[in-house]
């Protein structure tokens, strides 16, 4: 069983890798593997859709970041229940973390 | 949560102004020194240029806010190296820089022959590249 983080920098609206990405993640978690998928800059704009909701449902541990949300006017504290918010040092440690792949998009 | 110090290489290859990267970036390696871990930034493309020598140690003036002075990227980088007490090491290609002119750089920047990217990334214990597609 491995341990992955996956990066998403980007909105589904710039690339349509985002989707992918999110797939990815969940494979990987039905496989039996740690998954965790954190949404930085744009990414964060996608933490109330669908594809992110059934990413916590498929037992992917999702981060928003704090720093990205208020940047886009957003209010951090209505972040959808099963997302975590995190900021720089939490990425590091996660990136950090013994025996992880991170993956930027 | 803590963590055995360990070697992070953060490549940053894409354009820099085109989104967040480079505050996405500078704010990893930040949390990453403060931590304790070894970063080396590399640098390539366009990016080679926000450490150039000739750039300003501020911003130009924001119109809106006439008196409040913002540090240009080359100064946030280098306040980053000088309070990084060695843990951050920063390096561009020269490849790229030799094409954008980018060849006199500040102070604590190497320029670095391209085929060491691999090197590096393959040296330290987390690589993490940011700006590809």
């Amino acid at each position: 069983m491995g341990s992955y983080l996956l990066v998403e920098s980007r909105s589904d609206q710039e690339s349509p890798d985002v989707t992918a990405l999110f797939d990815l993640g969940t494979r990987l978690r039905a496989e039996g593997n740690e998954v965790a998928v954190f949404l930085v800059q744009n990414a964060v704009l996608a933490m109330h859709d669908e594809t992110v909701h059934d990413l916590v449902a498929n037992g992917v541990r999702v981060w928003a970041d704090r720093y990205s949300i208020l940047a886009r006017g957003l209010d951090p504290e209505a972040h959808p229940a099963g997302v975590s918010l995190g900021g720089a040092d939490d990425l590091v440690d996660l990136l950090m973390a013994d025996g992880t792949t991170p993956v930027w998009h | 949560m803590a963590l055995t110090p360990r070697s992070l290489f953060l490549g940053l290859i894409g354009a820099p102004y085109a989104s967040d990267l480079f505050t996405s970036a500078l704010r990893i390696a930040d949390a990453a020194v403060r931590k304790e871990h070894r970063v080396t930034m590399w640098t390539c493309g366009y990016a080679t240029a926000l450490t150039v020598a000739e750039a300003s140690d501020r911003k130009p003036r924001d119109t809106l806010a006439w008196d409040t002075v913002y540090p240009s990227p080359a100064a946030v980088a280098a306040h980053l190296l000088d309070r990084s007490d060695g843990r951050l090491t920063w390096l561009i290609c020269r490849y790229c820089a030799e094409e954008r002119a980018a060849m006199n750089q500040m102070s604590g920047v190497r320029i670095r022959p391209p085929y060491e990217f691999v090197q590096r990334a393959l040296a330290a214990d987390v690589c993490l590249v940011l700006g590809t597609k």
